[in-house]
Formats: structure tokens, C-alpha cells, sequence
């Protein structure tokens, strides 16, 4: 059970991720290279990028539902309060934050901190939960018209659950009752769409972009980022479409397609054109259902999500062939040839949690659910293997070694009888390979025999390295050089506390010991960026509470070659942009998701970014 | 002389309803000391800059010790109303500064030595303020004419309440075991019994307003609010001076004022003057949510959730952000866009 089933609802308006971009290039990693200067905005992505004084912050704004279907299939109608009503971030603690797993994996970016709500007319939370922390997926380029794609012209999809939710008794809603009784574990399935994302600061709109999402039920037991459906995947490198999902309903005898993020847009966030496109199973020639997709305000009202066939339903016959041959997705305009396909065999497998952030000796059971026509299969091989493939290849250092850091065990692994099959990622010090950035980036490839082709189904892994017992941690030596790191890449917090100056620091340590006390999962953990290992952020927390240099945190000698060149200030904060920014005019070209996806084979037809 | 409009004090709800009415008061004055902190930056005026900062985390200590006070009361403290937050430019709650028929109005403006003389060392004056030489400067300040009748000062409206509360006694403390916040800016702890609201209100008065014969703050070395400002007005740090009668003098280390180092905004934004779909309104819009969510975490951490203060003092953090954010946006007309303070949050028209 997922948004796909009923009821749901759908909403549209923009989101705001105010990234910053300073931690984009793996060289200002390098404290020992970078210098003043280098997190001032550029235009081709070097030093500071386009962002540099982003707070990584995460915003829903302007959002609306749109449209929502009751449990029978039948249209919400106005008067129901649910329609029209806000759906929002945040309210009484900061906004949510977004995240890049490392400057040489930014290709699953994370949601943390959201906790969504659904606020009516009098501003009150209809309803509300704890959206799990959970990373984009199937990044592509949207806009096939655009002579110059960059990261503006992506688009791509998060799905997650809501958890902790709460209900508002007093909110009388026919669609909010349906769903908590057909949520009866009490837990929600939330998908966003994104694209259409302004990287021209020069713009009102500038780091916000269009989202469309839809709402409806979950189960406990089902995976919580991405549907236990039918996965079709497009054909080969022409197929102007990208992944979709569907699921069968054969209670209401109905194909549930989510063409969310497999539509291209005439114009950057613009509209997808109107057509007809047609499902088949098995044979591509004989359509059990037509589907008319598009047009203006369709997106908004649908978040690309079909209902098939569109009047009627599907007959025994129609059922039987769909359960047993793979889904097709065809152009009736074009001799109805296929554009998306499930897996020949039906094979498919995906990792419920595919981002993992480890420290040395740390283990995880990644859970990896196989399927077959969308029906849980027990007794599936599923082949593992660990190294760099997929992950963002860059000009920073090698990856994935040394190679036994990381190792998926059992290879290969059986899924049990629901059709779970059980991987762990067991881990060891992967020493300093790659100097300035901590720890080593891994990605675990899996696959069942027949499954389809998808770059993006594979675990990325960052895994720290091991910190040494420090029984008396002081400034110099042990936690400049982490604290300078941070303060180097996030210009924005120098106001706030400058982490490049002890004397910040010790002025501010009860704030900072509570931020880096805080759950993961929380808006206002920190560092923001959550690519602090466990163990460092245990050093710091042990050294905030020693007490010697006269009560204040241990400060210990600097090396000479350092000592001078540590601001003892908190850097001023400008009110006007440099003139030598000023001066810059914005180059939406790029930015570091295009570039990344340039670099991995074979990815960067795939996802239509021309070169 | 500060003036707040005089009240009845007579059962332990009169009592409650003060203590409502102190947070409120408390509350009033930190936008207009905020915004003029924000705009002094980072780059110059240290000196001033770090007066207003201490007297700002004082005030929001004020406003927590208010709170706890009226947790123990049996109260619970309130600071989502919408009346909750004055309307700048205006007045601030209960008439405080009023006088003779003229109300004191407050704007929300940059920093300027005007802004500080008139309007802060008015809101923060004690009954009969001290009078200490500046050397080699002229006094600037004169005391104020009062209509005792029907207006009184904060320090007065404390005194009353000090009286009221010595006559309700201990048994009046009802919440004192209730959950009361303490992990707060300024100088917070839990009232447990009347000697504590006591303490507290000497804390909130003697901060403020020193005592009636030293410029000092509840005996320590820190300076009342009031001399604090003085000190920026005579543009020299009051200290200790026997060669005067009165014992102290400006005639400490210099606090020089650049002007080049305040931002150009500015003063009573509204989020209606930003153009719709312009940077600055939606800034604006992000600064004022913020602010109402900076409300609602702090009443929930001060209705037996002290957890919720950790969310509450990441959003002031989130609130600076914003403001800065705002100071660097252009308005038009040559200005900056500036804090908005508007709560509840403006409907987009």
C-alpha cells in the first residue's frame, strides 16, 4: 500500500532548497589550500558556486492540494475542506534541511528534519507527521528543448513515509477519515516531484523550484521509498521517457500508473503536453487501456498519476494476462511503439534504504525487496558486488578503496518467504584514502537475473574512518582541523558562530553542545550536512566539556606554521553582495548534479544531458 | 521615566494577569532593540554592538523569568495571541513610556544614537534616574514630570507586585512543580517559592533599572540597562569614579559610534512595502514565519515542554539569518529591506 492506492490527494506549488555550495567541489575539502576567497559565488561551479551562503534549508511554500480521490475512486469534491488546503513544513522549529551525501556523491540528496503538514483555512494542522529522512531518486533531464540543459532542466522524485502522524478531530473531512481508516497502521506514503529549479540568483524565484506530490495510506511492512509495484524502465537511450511505477488495484479492476517523473516539459517547470498514450501487457500491439495524459494544469491536479482504464474497468481476462506478462507503455500516435517496459521475467529488486552513512566497524541489514509482475517472491537470488560503479566519478580522489572496507555479505543472498531478501553491509577502518575528505565512498551493486537496467538501484555507502582515543582532546591538535573544514564550507553559519576560531566556539559552547547532542533527524542537527562521523562528534562533545584553559574547552599549542593564520574574529557580515560578485551574471549551464552526471558511464545519455 | 498604566492587584488571577502582562512587556521591547542590533552588522561599532546584544539575551531572560513566575502562579503564559506583538510603529503594551497624554511610540529602525536617547533609555528609565557626570561631556538627560495617578513605572508595577505576592505567600504557588524552562538566554531559573519570584523580580528591575542609588545591577558589576544605553548616549562606559561625589563617571574606555557601519534600512517595514513576488517579500514572509514559529515553540516549551526550547533557539538563530538575508536586499529608494516583526504571519494579498 503506497500513494498509489486510494485515497490520496495531490498538491502542487514550489519548494525552496537554499543548498549551499561551497562543499560542491571536493578541493575546498583542503584546509590546507583553501584561502579567502574561495567560497565567493561563481559562475562555472569552481569555489564557492552559485550558492556559496546557502543554509542547506528545505522549504515547502505556497503548496496546495489540488485534487483527491476517495476510497470508492470518486472525485473529491470542493466542499470537502481538504481541498485548497495548505501543505506545509515546519512550523515551530527551523526548516527542514537538504543534503548531499559527499562532494563526490551528490546524486542522492536528502531530506531531513521535514515534518509535513496539511494546514486548513484557520491555519490549524489538519493533519501532520514526521516525514522519514529520505534521498531523491532517477535525476534526469526534463526539458529535451532546451539547448543548454544544467541542473535547472532536472527533475526527479522523493518518496517516503509519514510517521508520528497526528489528526485533527476537529477538521470535519470525509477524504481525512477515509484515509486514517485506510492507514490503519498509522502510517502515510508521501512522493514529491521536482523541477523547473532557478539557479539565477538575480531572480525572485532563485533556489526554488516546482513541486508536485501526492498523499494516501501505507503499511508497515512495505517499503517506504519507492512502491512494491511494477517497475518500467524506457526501452533503450532514445525513449523520451524516465522510470515510472504502477500498481494493480484488482479490487477496483484498475491500473494505478505514476508517470510523476517520466514526463518531459515542453519549458523549464512548464507544462507537459497533452496526448494519448496506451498500456499493454506482454503484447504491444493489443492495448487493455488508454490513458490520456497532459495539457495545462493536468500535472498539478494528477502529479502525473493515471488511473487506467480511464472509464471502466479491466476485465478477468484483462487481469489475468496484466499478473503474468510484463506491463508495457506504449505511443499509440507512433504504431504503438514501447517506450516504458517492465522486466521481460518481471524480475525486480530495490533496497527500501539505499543512502547509508557508517562509521568504521559499524554494520547495516539493508533490506532488498524482490519482486515478480509486482508480487513479492520468495526464494530470488540477488547478486551483490561492492566498488565505485554509479557513484558520481569526479576529479577529486579515487573511490570505493581500499576495497575491503565494505563488504555485502551474503553474496549472493536469497529473499525469505515475503520476498525480503537480506544484505549486510559489514565495515572496517578504511584508513584516510582520500586525505582531506573523510572517510571512503562505496556503492554495493545488486540484481536479479532479468531485472531492468536502472543506474540508479544501488546503495551508496559513506563510510568514516576511524577516530583514535584521545584522552585529553584539545583544539590544537585534534579538533581544528575538523571545526576549520567546517567553517571553511558553510560561510553562512561565520555570524552565528565562526567553527574557524576557538574563541567562537568557547564563547558559544552551550549552543553548539546541544546542536551536536541532537538526533540525526532533527532540523537542527548539526553540522547540517550530517558528514560528520559519530566518533568525531563524540571528540567534540568531549572537548566541550574540558574545562582547561581557564574553564573554557582545552586550547593545547598551535603548530607554528598555524598559529597566525587562524581568524581569532568572527568574520563581519557584508550588507551589500561584493561588487565582484555583483558583476556576475548567472550561468545556469551547469551546476555540480550535471556535471557529476556527465561523469558516470553511460548515465549521461541516459538521462538526456547533452554534453 | 518608563510609565505603565496602573492596574488593580487584589487576587492571585490580578496577579496572574500581571505577570501576563509583564511577559508582554518584556516581550515589547526586544523587536526594536533586535532590529537595531541587526543593523549595526558585524564590521563596526563592537562596543555598541555587544551593549545592545547583553541587554537584548537580559530582556529575554526577563520575559522567562515572567513566564516561570506565572507557571508557578498556576498560570499558564500565553505568546501566540495575536495581540501578543505590538504594532510597530505604536505604542508599546499597557501604555509603557506614555505620558501626559502623549504616547511613546516605538519604531522598528536602524541603529542610530536618536533611536537610543529617545526611545530605549525612555522605555528602560528608572523613577528617578541617577545622574553621573560625563567627563569631558555635558549631561544630556532630564527627568521626567509623572502623573502618579493613573500611570506608574515598571519598577513601581514591580514593587506592587512584590507586595501582592509577600501577601499571597508560598501557598499561592500552586505550579511550583510544574516543568519551567531554564535553558534560556540571560540569567533563568525555576520559581519555587516566593523568596524565588522575588528574586526574579529584583533580577527583571535592578537589569532594567538599577536601584534607586547605584547604576549597578543586583549588586554585581554589570551595569543597569538604562546607564547601559547612557553609556553609548555620553559615548563613554560608566565606571567607578571616587573623585566624584556621586562615585561613578563616563569617563571609562570611549564607545565611539561609526555611522558608515549601520545599515542603510528601512525603519517600520511592512512585508506589504516589498513588491509582490519580489526577494524582499518572500524573505519577509520566511523572517515573520519564522517569528510566529519562534512563539509558538517557546509556549509550548513554557506549557511543561521545556524540550520545545531547543526548537524555539534554533529558530531566533534562523530569525538572524533572515534579517541579515533582508539587509542585503534591496528595497528601492536606496534602502535595504529590513526585519518586518509582523505577527500573525501577513496573508499574501
Amino acid at each position: 500500500m503506497s500513494y498509489l492506492n486510494r485515497p490520496r490527494l495531490h498538491f502542487a506549488g514550489r519548494f525552496e532548497a537554499d543548498v549551499s555550495t561551497v562543499n560542491n567541489d571536493p578541493a575546498n575539502f583542503d584546509t590546507a589550500r583553501f584561502v579567502p576567497g574561495d567560497d565567493q559565488r561563481t559562475t562555472d561551479n569552481s569555489k564557492g558556486a552559485w550558492n556559496p551562503r546557502g543554509t542547506g534549508s528545505w522549504r515547502l511554500i505556497t503548496c496546495a492540494v489540488t485534487a483527491a480521490t476517495y476510497a470508492d475512486g470518486s472525485a473529491v469534491a470542493a466542499s470537502d475542506p481538504v481541498i485548497g488546503m495548505a501543505v506545509a513544513h515546519n512550523r515551530d522549529r527551523v526548516a527542514p534541511k537538504i543534503v548531499d551525501l559527499d562532494p563526490q556523491q551528490q546524486l542522492v540528496s536528502m531530506i531531513w528534519g521535514l515534518e509535513l503538514r496539511l494546514v486548513d483555512r484557520s491555519g490549524a494542522d489538519a493533519l501532520r507527521g514526521a516525514f522519514e529522512p529520505a534521498a531523491f531518486s532517477d535525476l534526469w533531464g526534463r526539458v529535451p528543448s532546451d539547448p543548454n540543459p544544467g541542473d535547472f532542466t532536472l527533475g526527479a522524485f522523493y518518496q517516503s513515509a509519514l510517521t508520528q502522524v497526528a489528526w485533527n478531530d476537529a477538521v470535519d473531512s470525509r477524504w481525512l477519515r477515509e484515509l486514517r481508516a485506510a492507514a490503519g497502521d498509522g502510517v502515510l506514503s508521501v512522493k514529491f516531484n521536482v523541477d523547473g529549479f532557478s539557479m539565477d540568483w538575480t531572480s525572485p524565484v532563485f533556489a526554488t523550484g516546482r513541486i508536485v506530490g501526492t498523499l494516501g495510506p501505507a503499511a508497515a511492512n512495505e517499503p517506504q521509498r519507492f512502491v512494491l509495484g511494477r517497475h518500467l524502465a524506457p526501452v533503450d537511450q532514445s525513449s523520451p521517457l524516465n522510470f515510472a511505477v504502477a500498481v494493480v488495484d484488482e479490487s477496483a479492476r484498475r491500473i494505478v500508473l505514476d508517470l510523476g517523473n517520466a514526463l518531459p516539459t515542453t519549458t523549464l517547470g512548464g507544462p507537459i503536453s497533452a496526448g494519448t498514450l496506451a498500456l499493454a501487457a506482454g503484447d504491444s500491439q493489443t492495448a487493455v487501456a488508454t490513458l490520456s495524459v497532459g495539457g495545462d494544469g493536468w500535472y498539478e491536479r494528477t502529479a502525473g498519476i493515471c488511473e487506467a482504464p480511464a472509464d471502466g474497468t479491466l476485465s478477468d481476462a484483462q487481469l489475468a494476462q496484466i499478473a503474468n506478462a510484463p506491463l508495457l507503455l506504449v505511443d499509440p500516435g507512433n504504431a504503438n511503439a514501447v517506450l516504458l517496459a517492465e522486466a521481460a521475467n518481471g524480475a525486480h529488486v530495490r533496497a527500501d534504504q539505499f543512502v547509508y552513512r557508517l562509521g568504521a566497524g559499524e554494520s547495516a541489514d539493508v533490506a532488498l525487496y524482490t519482486t515478480t509482475f509486482g508480487r513479492r517472491t520468495a526464494g530470488m537470488t540477488v547478486n551483490s558486488s561492492v566498488g565505485a560503479q554509479g557513484l558520481q566519478q569526479s576529479d577529486g580522489p579515487p573511490l570505493g578503496v581500499p576495497a575491503n572496507a565494505v563488504i555485502a555479505d551474503p553474496s549472493p543472498t536469497i529473499s525469505d518467504a515475503n520476498g525480503v531478501a537480506t544484505l549486510t553491509l559489514r565495515t572496517s577502518d578504511p584508513g584516510n584514502p582520500r586525505g582531506f575528505i573523510d572517510g571512503q565512498l562505496y556503492a554495493v551493486q545488486y540484481a536479479v537475473d532479468g531485472g531492468i537496467a536502472d543506474p540508479y538501484n544501488f546503495i551508496s555507502v559513506l563510510l568514516w574512518s576511524a577516530v583514535p582515543e584521545i584522552a585529553e582532546p584539545a583544539w590544537w591538535p585534534d579538533l581544528q582541523p575538523v571545526f576549520v573544514q567546517f567553517g571553511n564550507l558553510y560561510p553562512i553559519m561565520h555570524p552565528i558562530v565562526d567553527l574557524r576560531s576557538y574563541d567562537s566556539i568557547a564563547a558559544k559552547r552551550d549552543l553548539l553542545r546541544a546542536v551536536f547532542s541532537l538526533p540525526v533527524e532533527h532540523p537542527n542537527y548539526m553540522p547540517v550536512t550530517r558528514d560528520l562521523s559519530g566518533a568525531k562528534r563524540k571528540l567534540i562533545l568531549r572537548w566541550l566539556d574540558t574545562t582547561g584553559n581557564n574553564g573554557l574547552p582545552n586550547l593545547g599549542t598551535p603548530p607554528p606554521s598555524l598559529a597566525a593564520a587562524v581568524p581569532r574574529k568572527a568574520e563581519a557580515f557584508a550588507f551589500a553582495v561584493a561588487p565582484s560578485e555583483a558583476a556576475l551574471v548567472p550561468n545556469e549551464e551547469r551546476g555540480a548534479k550535471t556535471a557529476a552526471i556527465l561523469r558516470i558511464p553511460g548515465l549521461a545519455a541516459k538521462v538526456k544531458v547533452k554534453p | 521615566m518608563i510609565l505603565v498604566e496602573r492596574k488593580p492587584l487584589e487576587t492571585v488571577e490580578d496577579v496572574q494577569r500581571a505577570l501576563q502582562y509583564a511577559i508582554e512587556i518584556e516581550h515589547s521591547t526586544i523587536p526594536p532593540y533586535l532590529v537595531a542590533l541587526y543593523s549595526l552588522g558585524t564590521a563596526k561599532n563592537d562596543a555598541i554592538r555587544e551593549i545592545l546584544r547583553g541587554i537584548v539575551i537580559q530582556e529575554m531572560g526577563h520575559f522567562a523569568l515572567a513566564a516561570n513566575m506565572l507557571i508557578a502562579l498556576g498560570g499558564t503564559p500565553r505568546f501566540t495571541d495575536p495581540a501578543f506583538v505590538p504594532n510597530y510603529p505604536g505604542g508599546l503594551p499597557f501604555k509603557i513610556g506614555d505620558r501626559d497624554g502623549k504616547a511613546l511610540v516605538v519604531h522598528l529602525a536602524p541603529f542610530s544614537i536618536e533611536l537610543v536617547r529617545d526611545t530605549f533609555m525612555v522605555i528602560e528609565s528608572p523613577e528617578d534616574p541617577l545622574h553621573f557626570q560625563v567627563k569631558p561631556h555635558p549631561a544630556l538627560f532630564a527627568a521626567l514630570a509623572v502623573d502618579q495617578e493613573t500611570y506608574q513605572t515598571i519598577g513601581e508595577f514591580y514593587d506592587a507586585l512584590k507586595a501582592k505576592l509577600t501577601d499571597l505567600g508560598d501557598a499561592a504557588f500552586t505550579g511550583k512543580d510544574r516543568p519551567q524552562p531554564t535553558g534560556f538566554p540571560g540569567d533563568v531559573f525555576a520559581i519555587r517559592s516566593l523568596a524565588d519570584a522575588l528574586r526574579a523580580i529584583d533580577v527583571i528591575v535592578q537589569q532594567g533599572e538599577g536601584t534607586k542609588t547605584t547604576p549597578l545591577a543586583g549588586g554585581g558589576t554589570a551595569v543597569a540597562h538604562y546607564y547601559r544605553f547612557e553609556q553609548i548616549v555620553k559615548g563613554f562606559a560608566l565606571v567607578a569614579d571616587k573623585s566624584v561625589p556621586e562615585g561613578y563617571s563616563f569617563s571609562g574606555d570611549p564607545i565611539p559610534f561609526d555611522p558608515s557601519g549601520v545599515a542603510a534600512i528601512l525603519t517600520d517595514a511592512k512585508t506589504s512595502d516589498y513588491a509582490d513576488g519580489s526577494m524582499a517579500r518572500r524573505v519577509a514572509l520566511q523572517f515573520d514565519t519564522a517569528y510566529a514559529g519562534l512563539l509558538a515553540a517557546l509556549e509550548t516549551a513554557f506549557a511543561g515542554a521545556p524540550d520545545a526550547l531547543t526548537n524555539a533557539i534554533g529558530m531566533m538563530y534562523d530569525l538572524l539569518i533572515f534579517a541579515q538575508k533582508l539587509m542585503a536586499t534591496p528595497a528601492g529608494n536606496g534602502k535595504n529591506a529590513a526585519p518586518t516583526f509582523e505577527f500573525p504571519v501577513p496573508v499574501a494579498p
